[in-house]
C-alpha cells in the first residue's frame, strides 16, 4: 500500500514542483520512530499551501517553501500525520509513527480507483506482501487463504507443479447453480486468469472485492468477486537494488494409514504355491531359467495388485526382480515382510529455488522499477520439474506537469515437465492407493527401473507370477509398470508465454478535472507436447489388460484480451460537500485460438510406424486435428459518483450497461446500478481514545451476468475424423433458448468498522445478502426429446452470510510488537427454485471417477451435495444388513450434504522482537462441508488400508476366519427389522462398498484447522552494515503445512479438505507435502 | 474539459435505452458448419447406430442370450439391474434421421439445391424414414413403451410415452410408406454408406424390415403380425434374397470407426459351454450335426467353453474368435439369412404357401455364404449342415419352430439384440438363467428404464413403467409384445 501512496503523492504534488520567488529552502529527513530507516516517499507540504515535495530514497527532502510558511505537514500512509513548527529551522529531522490500522489509508477498488477506504460502503479486505508472502510460497492464490475473511482454496494439491496445481479460490462459498469459478484477478488494472503470471515477489498487496457492491464497476465478469493485485512500484530519488533468494524444500507427510501385516495376493494364506518345475502349469512347461526354482514357494495371485494375501510371516520367498537372469537378484530370495513406507519413499523431496533481482528508482519526474526472478523446481514426483523466467518492469514520467504517462509489463516464459494425473488409474497415487501391493520394496524399484525380462520386455513388479506368466505366455505386467520407469519414458511437457503489458496516462487539467486514458493486453501462448515411446508399447499386453499404443500429441493455444479504456474524473469542494465523480468506457476483445493434434494413447490400430519418431507422417492411422476458436467483445460504459459531507456521510452511486457480442442480436445490451453509503459516527465524538473511529456503511448493489461465446450460434458438431472421406454430422445436443437475457444477482450488504485505542485494535463487521434470480442454465432433460439439455433463465438461488475481521496489536514496546489479525466469514448457500419442476439438477463439482458420489442441488436445500447411495438405516438410526449375505442393504440418492464449508476463517500473528527478529504465522480453518475420497474406498476394496486388518470385538483380526472368531463385527437389523448381530468375511465386508457404490464409509466431514506458513526472519543490525554496500539484509526460515492441528474424527486418513484436488473430495489425489526453507534479501 | 465529461455522462445515461450494439459476425462460431447437410447427417445416423460401444451398448444383450461368458467382471452376465441408457439412440442418432425428414418436408429447404445434390428428396427422406424405425425397433425392443410420437420434437419437454403397439404401428406405417415412396430410377441419398444409393436394395431392405417388424409382434398381435408379414413378402419389389443383398456396416479403420468388438477385453469373454454345445450338435439345441459356423465363434473350436452363469470359474475358457474382435470385421444390420428364417417361420405358421424346410435350408446356405464373407473363414456351403437341420424339423420336441428359433439364435452371433427380441418372442434356445444371478433369478426380458426419466419425465415414465408386468421398472418385468 505505502508504495501506491507514494505513486498517488507524486501525482498529487506534480503541479506544485515550480519554484517560488521569495523562498528559503529546508532539508531534513524522514524516519520511522519504529526502526529509525529512512522513509521515502513521505510528502511534505506546507500547511495552508499546495506546495510540497516528497521524500528521496534516504528519506530526506529539500523543500523550497515561501518566507512566511509556518508549518510543515509530514504525511506518509499507514503513518500518523505530523505537524512541525519552522519557526527559524531550515533543516528537520523528523520520526514518523506507525498508524497501526491506517484509517486513512487509500485502497485500490474497482477498475483501478483509487479511494479512500473510510469513505467505501462495502467491505474490502486487502492485505499486504509481508501478510502474504509469509513462507516463500509460489502460489498467490494459496497464500491468500486465511488471511481474508470468506475465502476459501478448493482444487489445490499441493504436489502438483506451476500453473497446473494452483487451484481455485471461492468467495462468499457459491451461488450459481451452474458454475463455481475462480474470481477475476486484475493485475494493475489488466484482467488475468490467474494471478501467477505475476511473481509473487512483485506482488506488493492484494485487495479482496467479495459481493457485488464492491464489484458492481466491474459487471459481468465479476460475479464471482474480484481479486486486485498491485505490483510493486519504484520510489523516488536514487536508486535502490534487492535480492532475494528463496529455497524450499518439500517432503511428502501426509498419507493414509496402511495395514502393514498382510501381503500381495487375493486368497490369503492359500496364495503359496509351491513350484513343480517338471509338472509344469497347466499343461505348460515353465521357461528353463525358472527351474532353479523348483520347489519354492510363491505367491499363486503373482500378478495380483492387491494385498488380501498372505500374513507377513518372515520366511522367504521369491521376489518379481530375481526372477529375471538380467537381474544382479536373479534366483535370490528375500523376505516375506511389510514395507511401512514403500508410498513414501518412492516420493522425491521437492526443490523449490527462486532467486530475483530488483532495481528501482527515479528522479524529479521519473520512476522504474525492472525485475527478473528465476524459478527453479524439482517436484516430488520423479521427473518433474518447473522452471520460469518472470521480468517485469513499471516506469512513470511526468512529460508535463499535467501530463503523465506510464507502461508497466510483465513477461514470464515457463517450463513444466512431469505427469502429475490424479484420478483413478495413474501410475502412481492411482495405482498405490488402489491397486499395490504392501511388500513392493520401493528401493528395488528404483534401482531396476530399466530391468528387463529374459525376451526383453520392461520386468514389472506386477507381471502375472510365475504360474500365470507360464499359462499365458507372457512376461509382461498384468496391470502396472514399474512406476520410475513410466516415469521415465512418458514425457509431458508445456510451455507456457504470458505478456502482460499496459500503457497509461493521465491529463491533469487542474486540480478538479483529469483523464486517465490507458490499453492493456494479456497474451498468453500455451504449447504442450506429450510422447508414449514404443518402449511402454512393447510392455504393454493388449489381449490382457494393459493396452497402451506408442503416440503423442502438440497442443498450441493463444489466446489474447486487450482492454481499452477512458475515464474522466471529477473532484471538487463545495462548502461541507466533497464531490467526486468518475464516468467511463471501456473497450474489451478476447480472442482465443486452438489447434491440437493428439493421439489415443488405449488404441489397439493406432501407434508409430518408426518407434519413436514423433511426427505425423509416421503414424499407423492419420491423425485428425482440431481447432477451435471464438472472439468476444463487450463495450461498456459507467458513471460513479460519490457526495462526501463533512468527511462524515458519504453516498456513493454507480451505473454500468454492458453490451455483449455473446447475448442475442437486437437485445445485447443490459445495465446494473448500486448504491451504497457509509456514516463515520465517531465524526460526531469529540473524545477519541477508547473509540478512534468508527463507520456503519450500507449497499445495494446488481451484477449481471452473460454468456460464453457462441452459445447462441451453434454449429452441427462434425465427427473428429472423416468416415471414408465424409465427415460425418450430428445434431445438437443443446436447445437454446431464442429469448435468453443475462441473468441479473442482487446484493445487499451491510456492516460496520471501528478502531480502538488510538487504532490500536480494529473489528469490521459484514452481513451480506445476495439473490441470483433467472441464471442462465442448461436444463437436463429426457433424452427422448432428441436433446439433453435447453439452455435459459431459469433457477433461483441465495446466499448470506457474515465476515468478521479482527486485528490489533496487543503488545507494542520499544522490545516487542505483536500484531493479530483474525478473520471468519461464513456463507449459506441455498437453492430455492429449479427450473422445469425439477427437485433437483447436477451442481458444478462433478463426479468422482467410478460415479460413487456427485454433487448436486436438491431443491429447497443447500447448494451443492454430495448425493450417492447410503446404507440403509431404520427409524432408530440403526444399519439395514440383508441377513442372507450379511451385506448392508443401501439407499440409492442419498443426500450427504453440501460440499461447501459452514465457516472458513484465519488467524495471522506477527511479532517482532528488538526490531530485529520478526516471527509470524498464519493458521487457517474450517468447519464442515463434505468431500468423498475414492483412494480411501478402493484401498479398503484392495486391503491396502490399516482398517482391513483391524481386530475385531474378539481380539481378532478381522481377516482371520469367523469360525476361528475373526471377521466384521456387523449389528443391527435385518431387513425385517430383526436385530442382526454376526461377522463378514473382510474381503466381502470392503468388497460391497464399491460393488453396490455405497459411499458411507468415505464422506467425511472437511473441518480442518491447519497452520499453513510460518517464517522466522532476522534482520541483520544495520551498524554491521555500516562500511559496505548493503542498506539492510535479512534472513528468513520458513516453513509450510508443518502441521495439520485437527481434522474430523470421521476422516480418519486424515485427508487435508484444503488440498483436494476435485470440489466433490478426493480422486487418487496427491499426497500432502511439509515444506521447509530458507532465504536472504538484501538492499542496496 | 466538462464537456467531455458531459459527453461521456450522457453516454452512460442513454446507454440504458440503448438495447444493442452491432458487433458484426463477433460472435459467429467458426468451428462447424451453421447449415445442416442431409447427407452427412444420415450417414452420421448409421455410423452412430453402428459403432455404439461399451457394455450396456454392445454386449448386454449378447450375454442375455448366452453366447459368451464374462471371466471377471461379470455384472451384465449375473443380470445387474441397473439403469438402461437409450441416448444414443434418441440423441445424434434418430434425431439425425428426424432432422432429415424435417427438411425433406419443407417446401423451402426441400429445394434447395445443396439437399437436392445429396440424392433425390423422396429418396433422402424414404431411406431416413426406413432408417429411423430401424433405431426405434431397437428402442422399443429394448425398454417397452417409449417416446415415439412426441419424441425428437424441440418444442416437447416432456413427451408421451406411447403404447408398445402405436410405435410399432407407426414404425410399419413409416416403413411401408418410405418403401413406396422410393423411386428407384432417381438418384439415392448421398449420405447411405449400407447401399451406396441403389434404390432397388432398400426396397427390398424395407420388405425385409417389415417381415421383422410384424414377426415381433407375433404373440401380442398375431394378426397384426400376420397381415404386416404377408403383405410385406408379396410386394412386388421382393425382399434380400442374395447376400449381396444384405445391409452391411464397413467400419473404416483408418479413420479411427473401428468395429466396437475391438473396444473389448479378449481376456474378458470367452464362448459359452451352452454355445459351443449346441454348434458342435451336442445336445443343447435340437442340432445333432457340427456346424462348421464354430469358426468363426470360437478361437479353438476343441474347447468346450465355461458354462453361463457362475460368478467364478476353475475350468479352461474357449476364448471368443479372434475375428470378431478383428477391427474391420463388418456389421450385418440385416441380412437375406435372417430374412429366410423368417420366411421359415412364415410358412410354418402357415401364414404363406412357401415351404418351411425350402427356406431354412436357404436361411443357414445364407447364413453360411454371409459367415464367409464377413468373417472371412472358409466353412463351405453348409447344404449338408442345412439339410440335417430340416430334417430334425419333424423329430425336434417343438417341430419346425424350434429348429427355426435355434437357427435364428446361431444365425444372428454375435448381434445379440435381434437374438435377444428372438429369444423372448419364441424361448428358443432352452436357457437355464445365470446360477449365480445377481437379479432376482430370472432372465432379463427389457432394460430399465435410463436413470433420469423418473424426474425429467415423470408422467412418460410413470405411464411407462404401468404397462410393464408386473408394473416395476425392472429387468425382469415384461412389455406388450412379450407376453
Amino acid at each position: 500500500m505505502k508504495k501506491i501512496a507514494i505513486f498517488l503523492s507524486i501525482l498529487l504534488f506534480m503541479g506544485n514542483l515550480v519554484a517560488n520567488a521569495q523562498t528559503k529552502t529546508l532539508t531534513g529527513t524522514v524516519t520511522s520512530a519504529e526502526d529509525d530507516a529512512p522513509i521515502p516517499g513521505v510528502s511534505v507540504s506546507v500547511k495552508g499551501t499546495t506546495l510540497g515535495t516528497i521524500t528521496n530514497l534516504d528519506g530526506g527532502f529539500e523543500l523550497k517553501a515561501p518566507d512566511d510558511a509556518k508549518t510543515l505537514v509530514f504525511s506518509f500512509i499507514g503513518m500518523k500525520v505530523q505537524e512541525v513548527e519552522i519557526g527559524s529551522q531550515t533543516s528537520f529531522a523528523v520520526a514518523l509513527e506507525s498508524d497501526m490500522i491506517g484509517i486513512d489509508e487509500v485502497v485500490v477498488t474497482a477498475l483501478g480507483i483509487s479511494r479512500e477506504k473510510k469513505t467505501l460502503s462495502y467491505a474490502a479486505q486487502d492485505v499486504k506482501a509481508e501478510q502474504l508472502d509469509i513462507s516463500g510460497n509460489a502460489n498467490i492464490k494459496s497464500s491468500i487463504v486465511g488471511k481474508v475473511a470468506g475465502v476459501q482454496m478448493v482444487g489445490q494439491p499441493g504436489a502438483k507443479l506451476g500453473e497446473n496445481g494452483t487451484g481455485r479460490l471461492r468467495i462468499r462459498g457459491a451461488i450459481s447453480l451452474t458454475s463455481d469459478a475462480d474470481p477475476l484477478y486484475v493485475i494493475d488494472g489488466i484482467p488475468v486468469d490467474d494471478p501467477n503470471a505475476v511473481d509473487m515477489g512483485d506482488v506488493e498487496s492484494v485487495n479482496v472485492l467479495k459481493g457485488p457492491n464492491a464489484t458492481a464497476l466491474y459487471g459481468q465478469r465479476a460475479e464471482y468477486g474480484v481479486i486486485m493485485i498491485t505490483t510493486k512500484k519504484a520510489k523516488q530519488g536514487g536508486i535502490s537494488v534487492e535480492i532475494n533468494s528463496n529455497t524450499t524444500f518439500d517432503k511428502v507427510a501426509y498419507l493414509p494409514e496402511y495395514q502393514d501385516l498382510y501381503g500381495q495376493g487375493y486368497d490369503g494364506e492359500d496364495e503359496w504355491t509351491t513350484l513343480n518345475y517338471d509338472a509344469g502349469f497347466a499343461g505348460r512347461a515353465y521357461p528353463e531359467e525358472w527351474s532353479i526354482f523348483d520347489g519354492r514357494r510363491f505367491v499363486y495371485s503373482g500378478y495380483a495388485d492387491e494385498s488380501w494375501g498372505p500374513a507377513f510371516d518372515g520366511e522367504d520367498y521369491t521376489p518379481w526382480y530375481a526372477m529375471w537372469p538380467e537381474s544382479p537378484y536373479y534366483g535370490e530370495t528375500r523376505k516375506w515382510e511389510a514395507q511401512p513406507d514403500n508410498i513414501k519413499d518412492f516420493y522425491d523431496t521437492g526443490v523449490t529455488m527462486k532467486n530475483s533481482i530488483s532495481i528501482s528508482g527515479g528522479g524529479e519526474d521519473f520512476t522504474g522499477r525492472l525485475s527478473v526472478t528465476n524459478l527453479n523446481q524439482n517436484g516430488i514426483m520423479p521427473e518433474s520439474e518447473y522452471k520460469k523466467n518472470t521480468i517485469s518492469g513499471a516506469f512513470d514520467f511526468d512529460v508535463t506537469d499535467k501530463l503523465q504517462v506510464g507502461v508497466n509489463f510483465n513477461f514470464s516464459k515457463s517450463f513444466l515437465q512431469g505427469d502429475f494425473a490424479d484420478g483413478y488409474s495413474n501410475q502412481t497415487t492411482g495405482s498405490f492407493n488402489s491397486w499395490f501391493a504392501r511388500d513392493v520394496d520401493m528401493s528395488k524399484l528404483k534401482e531396476l527401473k530399466n530391468l528387463q525380462t529374459t525376451s526383453g520386455y520392461h520386468a514389472s513388479w506386477n507381471y502375472w507370477g510365475p504360474f500365470y506368466s507360464t499359462y499365458f505366455g507372457t512376461e509382461k505386467g498384468a496391470f502396472w509398470f514399474n512406476p520410475y520407469w513410466y516415469l521415465q519414458e512418458y514425457r509431458n511437457e508445456r510451455d507456457r508465454i504470458r505478456l502482460l503489458a499496459d500503457v497509461h496516462a493521465t491529463y491533469n487539467f487542474n486540480e478538479n478535472w483529469n483523464v486517465k486514458v490507458n490499453a492493456s493486453t494479456n497474451l498468453y501462448n500455451y504449447k504442450q507436447f506429450w510422447k508414449v515411446p514404443y518402449s511402454i508399447e512393447a510392455a504393454s499386453d493388449p489381449h490382457l489388460y494393459n493396452t497402451w499404443n506408442s503416440g503423442f500429441g502438440n497442443t498450441r493455444q493463444m489466446e489474447m484480451e486487450n482492454n481499452y479504456n477512458a475515464m474522466v474524473n471529477y473532484q471538487n469542494e463545495f462548502g461541507d460537500f466533497d464531490i467526486d465523480a468518475t464516468a467511463g468506457t471501456t473497450y474489451r476483445t478476447n480472442e482465443y485460438d486452438r489447434f491440437r493434434a493428439n493421439m489415443p494413447t488405449d488404441s489397439k490400430t493406432q501407434g508409430l510406424v518408426l518407434p519413436d519418431v514423433y511426427t505425423y507422417s509416421n503414424t499407423k492411422l492419420p491423425v485428425t486435428a482440431e481447432t477451435y476458436k471464438w472472439e468476444k467483445k463487450v463495450v461498456s460504459a459507467y458513471a460513479r459518483a460519490s457526495v462526501g459531507w463533512r468527511d462524515m456521510v458519504f453516498v456513493d452511486a454507480t451505473y454500468r450497461q454492458d453490451w455483449s457480442s455473446a447475448l442475442p442480436e437486437g437485445k445485447n445490451g443490459y445495465g446494473y446500478p448500486s448504491i451504497g453509503s457509509s456514516f463515520i459516527f465517531t465524526e460526531l465524538i469529540d473524545d477519541d481514545s477508547i473509540l478512534s473511529f468508527g463507520k456503519l456503511r450500507a449497499g445495494w448493489a446488481q451484477v449481471g451476468n452473460d454468456l460464453a461465446a457462441m452459445r447462441l450460434n451453434q454449429v452441427y458438431p462434425l465427427s473428429s475424423s472423416p468416415y471414408m472421406g465424409s465427415p460425418q454430422m450430428y445434431t445438437n445436443t443443446q436447445m437454446v433458448d431464442p429469448n435468453i437475457k443475462p441473468s441479473l444477482n442482487t446484493s445487499m450488504e451491510f456492516g460496520f468498522d471501528a478502531k480502538f485505542l488510538n487504532n490500536r485494535a480494529g473489528i469490521s463487521f459484514t452481513y451480506f445478502n445476495e439473490v441470483r434470480e433467472d441464471e442462465i442454465i442448461p436444463i437436463t432433460m429426457s433424452s427422448a426429446t432428441g436433446n439433453t439439455s435447453f439452455l435459459t433463465n431459469a433457477g433461483k438461488s441465495k446466499r448470506d452470510g457474515i465476515e468478521l475481521v479482527l486485528d490489533g496489536t496487543p503488545v507494542q514496546t520499544d522490545d516487542l510488537v505483536w500484531n493479530i489479525s483474525v478473520n471468519f466469514g461464513t456463507s449459506n448457500p441455498v437453492v430455492e427454485e429449479l427450473p422445469g419442476g425439477l427437485t433437483s439438477m447436477n451442481a458444478p463439482g462433478g463426479t468422482d471417477d467410478w460415479g460413487n458420489v456427485r454433487v448436486v442441488h436438491e431443491l429447497d436445500g443447500d447448494w451443492g451435495q454430495l448425493r450417492g447411495r447410503t446404507i440403509r438405516t431404520d427409524d432408530n438410526g440403526n444399519y439395514v444388513i440383508n441377513a442372507a449375505t450379511g451385506t448392508y442393504a443401501y439407499d440409492t440418492d442419498h443426500y450427504y450434504g453440501s460440499i461447501l464449508p459452514d465457516f472458513t476463517g484465519g488467524i495471522y500473528n506477527s511479532l517482532t522482537i528488538k526490531k530485529l527478529v520478526n516471527i509470524s504465522a498464519s493458521i487457517d480453518f474450517q468447519k464442515g462441508g463434505k468431500f468423498f475420497s475414492l483412494s480411501e474406498m478402493w484401498s479398503g476394496y484392495s486391503g491396502l488400508t490399516a482398517e482391513t486388518a483391524a481386530l475385531n470385538n474378539n481380539g481378532k483380526n478381522i481377516r482371520d476366519a469367523i469360525e476361528d472368531g475373526g471377521g466384521v463385527h456387523i449389528t443391527g437389523v435385518d431387513t425385517d427389522g430383526n436385530p442382526y448381530d454376526g461377522y463378514l468375511d473382510a474381503v466381502t465386508y470392503f468388497a460391497q462398498f464399491q460393488d453396490n457404490a455405497i459411499a458411507t464409509p468415505y464422506v467425511h466431514d472437511a473441518s480442518y484447522i491447519k497452520l499453513r506458513d510460518v517464517s522466522v526472519t532476522v534482520n541483520l543490525p544495520r551498524k554491521w552494515m555500516s562500511n559496505v554496500f548493503i542498506n539492510s539484509a535479512s534472513v528468513g526460515f520458513v516453513g509450510r503445512n508443518l502441521w495439520m492441528i485437527a481434522v474430523a474424527d470421521d476422516n480418519v486418513h486424515g485427508w487435508d479438505p484444503s488440498e483436494l484436488s476435485e470440489a466433490y473430495g478426493e480422486n487418487a489425489g496427491l499426497p500432502g507435502t511439509r515444506s521447509y526453507g530458507f532465504n536472504v534479501k538484501l538492499t542496496f | 474539459m466538462k464537456k467531455i465529461f458531459i459527453a461521456l455522462l450522457s453516454i452512460v445515461l442513454l446507454s440504458t435505452g440503448c438495447d444493442d450494439i452491432d458487433f458484426g459476425d463477433t460472435d459467429q462460431n467458426v468451428n462447424g458448419p451453421a447449415e445442416a447437410s442431409t447427407s452427412a447427417l444420415l450417414s452420421g445416423a448409421i455410423t452412430n447406430f453402428s459403432t455404439r460401444q461399451g457394455r450396456p451398448y454392445r454386449i448386454t444383450p449378447t450375454l442375455n442370450v448366452q453366447y459368451l461368458v464374462q471371466l471377471v467382471y461379470n455384472q451384465e452376465m449375473l443380470y445387474a439391474d441397473g439403469a438402461g441408457f437409450w441416448q444414443s439412440y434418441y440423441v445424434q442418432t434418430a434425431s439425425n434421421c428426424q432432422t432429415v425428414i424435417d427438411i425433406c418436408n419443407d417446401p423451402e429447404k426441400a429445394t434447395d439445391p445443396t439437399v437436392l445434390a445429396n440424392g433425390a428428396i423422396e429418396n433422402q427422406k424414404a431411406v431416413a424414414m426406413i432408417f429411423k424405425s430401424v433405431i426405434f425397433k431397437r428402442v422399443t425392443d429394448l425398454f417397452g413403451d417409449v417416446p415415439y410420437t412426441e419424441a425428437l420434437n424441440s418444442d416437447i419437454l416432456t413427451p408421451v410415452y406411447d403404447d408398445q403397439k402405436k410405435v410399432y404401428e407407426g414404425m410399419i406405417a413409416d416403413v411401408k410408406a418410405a418403401r413406396d415412396m422410393i423411386n428407384t430410377s432417381a438418384a439415392g441419398p448421398t449420405g447411405d454408406v449400407i447401399y451406396m444409393g441403389d434404390m432397388v436394395k432398400w426396397q427390398k431392405f424395407a420388405n425385409s424390415f417389415l417381415v421383422s417388424l410384424g414377426m415381433q409382434v407375433t404373440k401380442a398381435d398375431a394378426g397384426m403380425a400376420q397381415s404386416t408379414v404377408t403383405e410385406a413378402l408379396n410386394h412386388s419389389a421382393g425382399v434380400l434374397e442374395d447376400v449381396a443383398d444384405d445391409a452391411i456396416y464397413t467400419f473404416d479403420v483408418a479413420n479411427d470407426f473401428p468395429n466396437p468388438w475391438e473396444w473389448m477385453r479378449p481376456a474378458d469373454y470367452g464362448v459359452s459351454a451352452e454355445f459351443i454345445s449346441a454348434l458342435r450338435g451336442d445336445g443343447f439345441t435340437s442340432n445333432t450335426t457340427y456346424d462348421e459356423r464354430i469358426q468363426y465363434v470360437a478361437a479353438d473350436p476343441s474347447l468346450d467353453g465355461l458354462p453361463y452363469g457362475y460368478k467364478t470359474y476353475e475350468a479352461d475358457n474357449s476364448p471368443v474368435a479372434g475375428v470378431i474382435y478383428a477391427a474391420d470385421t463388418r456389421l450385418p444390420l440385416l441380412t437375406s439369412a435372417y430374412t429366410y428364417l423368417q420366411r421359415a417361420e412364415a410358412a410354418a405358421h402357415g401364414w404363406t404357401s412357401e415351404d418351411a424346410g425350402a427356406m431354412l435350408k436357404m436361411g443357414i446356405m445364407n447364413s453360411y455364404a454371409k459367415g464367409a464373407a464377413v468373417y472371412g473363414v472358409e466353412i463351405g456351403d453348409g447344404a449338408a449342415y442345412a439339410d440335417a437341420r430340416v430334417a430334425d424339423m419333424a423329430t425336434a420336441a417343438g417341430g419346425a419352430l424350434q429348429v427355426i428359433a435355434e437357427e435364428k439364435w446361431v444365425d444372428l452371433f454375435p448381434l445379440g439384440y435381434d437374438a435377444w427380441s428372438e429369444w423372448r418372442r419364441t424361448d428358443y434356445p432352452k436357457l437355464t438363467p445365470a446360477a449365480d444371478a445377481i437379479n432376482d433369478g430370472k432372465i432379463p426380458r427389457r432394460y430399465n428404464y435410463p436413470s433420469g426419466e423418473a424426474s425429467l419425465n415423470p408422467t412418460g415414465y410413470d405411464k411407462g413403467v404401468a404397462a410393464l408386468n408386473p408394473g416395476t421398472d425392472n429387468n425382469t418385468s415384461r412389455f406388450w409384445w412379450d407376453k
